[in-house]
């Protein structure tokens, strides 16, 4: 029955993929689906969803419930809003919930988070010094009522963004996805003769909790601290944790990381903080178990009002990602020798950029990349090239970027020596170059990381190699609204993941393969592994791989 | 035109309009929250008849708005047709094309009925305090960064307020209580007016307006077209620089007379600019245009939409006089202001006794932040720089032109603001000499006395092209801004630190007339005042004292 449910979901978000109208949802698949049981407590999620929104949603559902009590709701209401407090961090992500109605009751909710192409607001990502330069703010409302779109809401929201057609395109079509996810739930209901999803829920939520407070048990109690320097933005950031395992549940508190800052939207409202802090324990503790709240209720997330990990309303927040991505490797590092086999060396991070811009052809186009560096390694595992973590999101393909804007990618292949080395070394990152090929120039709005402070490894293992990015020729190290010039190249060095474990004691196979396939090269096999190339080759005519 | 309506009943019906929108005018001062309506007077109140056509202004009110607010009026009943009105609805819209050319500028129309049917219409339209956006004034590429944009819309309906509008403004501006304070404030003054007109139309047992309207505009509109024909038929040309911002513009008119008609052609003017916030767009051109003219021909007459008639007004779309959606707007004042030299220097030659040489014009400025003292605050100032010389009249120190607005006082902004006015003094040598002396400039000493940075933001014109003088008389002095005694270029958001001094020299306006033609008890009175140096005395106006 619980996999019946989150093959509704997947069917759900296939629709969505389907029905979008932008590049970030249709393409970078940015968005979520939960799952809800009447009181908003998330059951299960689509497969493809990032982690981040499904631990969030369930938060945001029991405020918009407040709001609009169950009681009040009616077949064909949708409920939204892109607070970011209530919400999922920054303005872009609308968090939408619809109840789905048996025999006259609410009985759970389709939830659905996705980050829209552009909510108005300032043109950068990073630098600003409030929410309101942000974008729109919607408070929670009602999108549908009643199965009838809120003429009033969709009107301001299509006034207040740069390409409406895709915003609103978008909105509904996600209000369309859900719609297909009630009638499907009601069918399952019907075909199991249930009248409502409770009890499922408290085997779901039951046994899903039973089974992360039997592994939090399994560790040993203690207090473990850690603290890692991230990059920031102009300023660097400090972040802290204590973490104690006591008996069956774990305590994470943030006290002695920086503070919120008002130069840079690299600022995490507390639900994003709680939800990147769920995801590694998760990932470490019940691997197998399929998402859902039951596995939170044993892990408690503490971190003061003010602090960056917890900022406060007005403070920036559309790049928070900077800092919520680092969380992870915060905790494995405090953890990492608890965890065995799951426990990750530092990522790569996510650099998402936006192209826009107007020009003959193509009308007024807008297209967004969610490329990552990459991944760390574990401890019996090289690091993944470019994928996502901690987030779960796709990369638009060259040939759709280029189909929707004037762009030509010159280049996008695996960058040499980025790989942290290690017994297992980390994944590599990626080499980006595209160029305006319009007549037009074209904003540009990116957020790097791992520019300055490099993906920390793990017992032993190397730091990733830093990301480098150089617009028209020149690196640049700031990140304000920037413009892309006709015929001038934006090029994205990518950071790589670090390593696990001595890279002394990483099997010389593996560095000759590593070297064969152009992962390292020479100078790489000397410099992390000190390794001479002849003495791989004449490994390989002893040992074939 | 009415044979029934003799002079003198019209001109105490007339004058009864006027002091119903002056009593709107003052119960707005008196009702509002905000230091950008209620200190700095930067609102309009009109009274419209049935169609939407101006019949009466508030006498303090800015000429623009009064000119602008029936041009909305008449967008906001194409969307919602006079029949579909209910008593108690308000109708508004703060979008740029169709309002009063920027976002912060909210228009109200509340329509009045008597005897179930519409028989006026009564309009403000205020600048509220916050929009949301980005903080700066000019550096902006769209209209999308400057805040939130609501199109038509019902403000009150049937007298019950539109909660899910409201609910979404205030979620979108910095200072809530402000906006929706004034915004509230205002549909009261129309509550207000509506009962006192229905008292003026019981006194003198009127059914409707329509008879006093056609009056009103058929004798105003009579009475320019007299003036008009007095004037010799021909085509008058003249052009202005303006200093823009990043990059200066030109603005060139062609006003042709012919019989008793005014065309304006500004063919020939600059394009918009898309680094830059000072496009202006249509309504806000053709309302600073017909102004010089009400100036010169018909000053008596009370402003009323009968005196547009014989007027029109063309402009290129896509120049910076007619922008086109999504242009940047917010500081179209710098590039409006121009306007009227733009007009009175074509007509000179032809009204020598009524043209004004130009003004310092606007130099607003406002401060942002939070303080223990003071809560979250936002506070606005209008200053003016000296107004312009005419044939018999010697500039106005700082008073508004062509805007109509006052100057928050000194205590008022210390008081809501942690921020300390060091000084305020008028500037020697700022009037541009002439025979007739342009009107002084003034210079603000502004200390930062908060415990944390604030944000101060200016919009400061005049620093490269200062105001020009007619017939040989000089140019007022340029303006200046200097923070911590450097002068500053660029013109972002200033992070005002605790100590921080930052000086406003604000230009004067333009002398009339050659210098060393002043009357030497004249000149002696301005070095005896302090307004004119005994050295520019001697060099320029040629007196040895």
């Amino acid at each position: 029955m619980w996999q019946r449910l989150i093959a509704i979901m997947d069917e759900v978000d296939d629709a969505i993929v389907r029905t979008s109208f932008s590049t970030i949802v249709g393409e970078s698949r940015d968005f979520a689906y939960i799952l809800t049981d009447a009181h908003g407590a998330s059951l299960c999620q689509s497969s493809f969803s990032p982690p981040n929104f499904c631990v969030v949603l369930p938060r945001t559902a029991r405020v918009l419930l407040e709001r609009f009590p169950v009681e009040t709701l009616r077949e064909g209401d949708v409920i939204a809003t892109n607070d970011a407090w209530i919400g999922t961090g920054h303005l872009p992500d609308y968090v939408m919930i619809s109840p789905i109605f048996k025999a006259g009751q609410v009985v759970g909710f389709i939830g659905s988070v996705a980050h829209v192409s552009d909510v108005g607001g300032h043109a950068g990502d990073i630098e600003a010094a409030d929410v309101f330069q942000e974008g729109l703010r919607l408070p929670p409302c009602k999108l549908y009522a009643a199965g009838q779109p809120d003429a009033l809401v969709f009107e301001i929201i299509g006034n207040n963004c740069r390409v409406p057609e895709m915003v609103l395109g978008d909105l509904h079509a996600m209000v369309g996805t859900h719609r297909i996810g009630a009638v499907r739930v009601q069918e399952f209901l019907d075909d199991y003769a249930l009248a409502d999803l409770r009890t499922l829920a408290a085997e779901i939520h039951g046994r899903s909790e039973r089974l992360m407070r039997q592994k939090i048990a399994a560790l040993p109690d203690g207090v473990y601290t850690f603290g890692l320097d991230i990059d920031g933005y102009i300023e660097q950031v400090h972040l802290h944790a204590t973490i104690e395992i006591r008996g069956s549940d774990i305590y994470v508190d943030y006290t002695g990381s920086s503070p919120q800052t008002r130069k840079a939207s690299i600022n995490c409202v507390y639900n994003t903080t709680y939800a990147s802090t769920i995801f590694p324990f998760k990932c470490a503790l019940a691997p197998h178990i399929p998402n859902n709240e039951g596995l939170f209720r044993s892990i408690h997330v503490a971190a003061p009002e003010g602090c960056i990990l917890n900022t406060t309303f007005p403070h920036p927040v559309k790049a928070r990602a900077k800092t919520t991505n680092n969380i992870n490797q915060l905790l494995f590092g405090a953890l990492w020798p608890l965890f065995g086999e799951h426990a990750q060396a530092g990522s790569g991070s996510i650099w998402p950029f936006t192209l826009a811009g107007t020009e003959q052809g193509y009308g007024r186009f807008l297209v967004d990349m969610l490329p990552h560096g990459g991944r760390g390694a574990v401890r019996e595992l090289d690091g993944l090239a470019p994928i996502a973590f901690p987030h779960n999101s796709t990369v638009t393909p060259c040939e759709i970027m280029e189909l929707r804007a004037p762009l030509l990618f010159v280049r996008k292949e695996l960058r040499p020596d980025s790989a942290g080395a290690g017994r297992r070394r980390g994944g590599l990152g990626q080499v980006i170059t595209l160029r305006n090929i319009g007549r037009s120039p074209m904003h540009l709005s990116i957020i790097p990381d791992k520019i300055v402070c490099a993906p920390p490894a793990l017992n032993g293992g190397q730091p990733g190699r830093l990301g480098e990015i150089a617009l028209a020729g020149e690196q640049i190290t700031r990140f304000p609204a920037l413009t892309l010039e006709p015929g001038a190249e934006l090029e994205l060095r990518m950071p790589g993941g670090a390593g696990f474990g001595d890279p002394r004691e990483r099997e010389r196979e593996r560095v000759l393969h590593d070297l064969v396939m152009g992962y390292i090269t020479e100078d790489g096999a000397r410099h992390d592994y000190g390794l001479e190339p002849e003495a791989l080759i004449m490994t390989q005519e002893r040992v074939t791989l | 035109m009415s044979a029934s309506l003799d002079p003198i009943t019209l001109e105490i019906q007339w004058q009864r309009l006027v002091t119903i929108a002056d009593e709107m005018d003052n119960a707005t001062i008196r009702a509002s929250f905000s230091t950008i309506v209620g200190e700095s007077h930067d609102f309009g109140c009109v009274i419209m008849d049935h169609s939407g056509a101006a019949i009466a202004q508030a006498q303090l009110s800015p000429p623009q708005f009064c000119t602008m607010l029936p041009i909305t009026t008449k967008h906001l009943l194409r969307r919602f047709p006079v029949e579909t009105l209910c008593e108690g609805d308000v109708l508004v819209t703060n979008d740029p094309w169709l309002g009063s050319t920027h976002l912060p500028d909210y228009n109200l129309v509340t329509p009045m009925f008597r005897d179930g049917k519409v028989v006026a219409f009564l309009g403000t339209v205020a600048h509220v305090s916050d929009v949301g956006g980005h903080l700066g004034d000019l550096e902006a590429y769209d209209v999308f960064m400057e805040g939130i944009r609501v199109l038509p819309a019902k403000f009150y309906k049937a007298g019950e307020p539109n909660h899910e509008l409201i609910e979404i403004i205030e979620a979108n501006c910095r200072v809530p209580e402000n906006v929706l304070g004034d915004l509230r404030a205002i549909v009261g003054t129309h509550r207000m007016a509506i009962k006192q007109l229905a008292e003026f139309m019981d006194d003198y047992g009127l059914a409707d307006l329509a008879e006093l309207s056609a009056a009103i505009q058929d004798r105003s509109e009579a009475a320019l077209r007299r003036a008009i024909s007095d004037l010799p038929d021909g085509v008058y040309r003249h052009e202005v620089t303006g200093d823009g911002y990043l990059t200066p513009f030109t603005l060139k008119v062609a006003i042709t007379i012919s019989g008793s008609e005014m065309h304006f052609d500004f063919a020939g003017s600059s394009p918009q600019q898309w680094d830059a916030a000072i496009n202006a767009a249509f309504n806000m051109t053709y309302a600073t245009a017909v102004y010089p003219i009400k100036c010169m021909l018909v000053p008596h007459v009370p402003n009323n939409d009968g005196l547009v008639r014989p007027l029109t007004v063309v402009a290129p779309e896509g120049s910076i006089v007619n922008c086109t959606f999504p242009a940047p707007v917010k500081a179209r004042a710098k590039v409006m202001k121009h306007i009227p030299p733009l007009v009175f220097g074509a007509l000179a030659s032809l009204l020598p006794q009524e043209a004004i040489a130009a003004a310092g014009g606007i130099f607003p400025f406002h401060m942002n932040g939070d303080d223990p003292r003071f809560g979250r605050f936002n506070v606005h100032v209008l200053p003016h720089g000296g107004m312009g010389a005419m044939s018999n009249a010697d500039g106005h120190p700082p008073v508004a032109y062509p805007h109509n607005s006052t100057v928050t006082p000194a205590e008022i902004t210390e008081l809501r603001s942690p921020v300390l006015m060091l000084s305020k003094r008028l500037l020697r040598d700022s009037g541009g000499p002439g025979r007739r002396r342009g009107g002084l400039g003034v210079e603000y000493v502004l200390k930062c006395v908060a415990h944390k940075p604030i944000t101060l933001t200016i919009r400061p014109d005049l620093l490269r092209n200062p105001a020009p003088g007619l017939f040989d008389g000089m140019p007022g002095a340029p303006g200046a801004v200097f923070l911590n005694g450097q002068r500053l270029e660029r013109f972002v958001p200033i992070s005002f630190h605790p100590g921080d001094v930052c000086v406003l020299q604000i230009p004067g306006g333009g002398g009339y007339g050659p210098p060393r033609e002043r009357e030497p008890e004249l000149v002696r009175a301005d070095v005896a005042n302090g307004f004119v140096s005994p050295e520019a005395a001697r060099d320029i106006y040629g007196l040895e004292l």
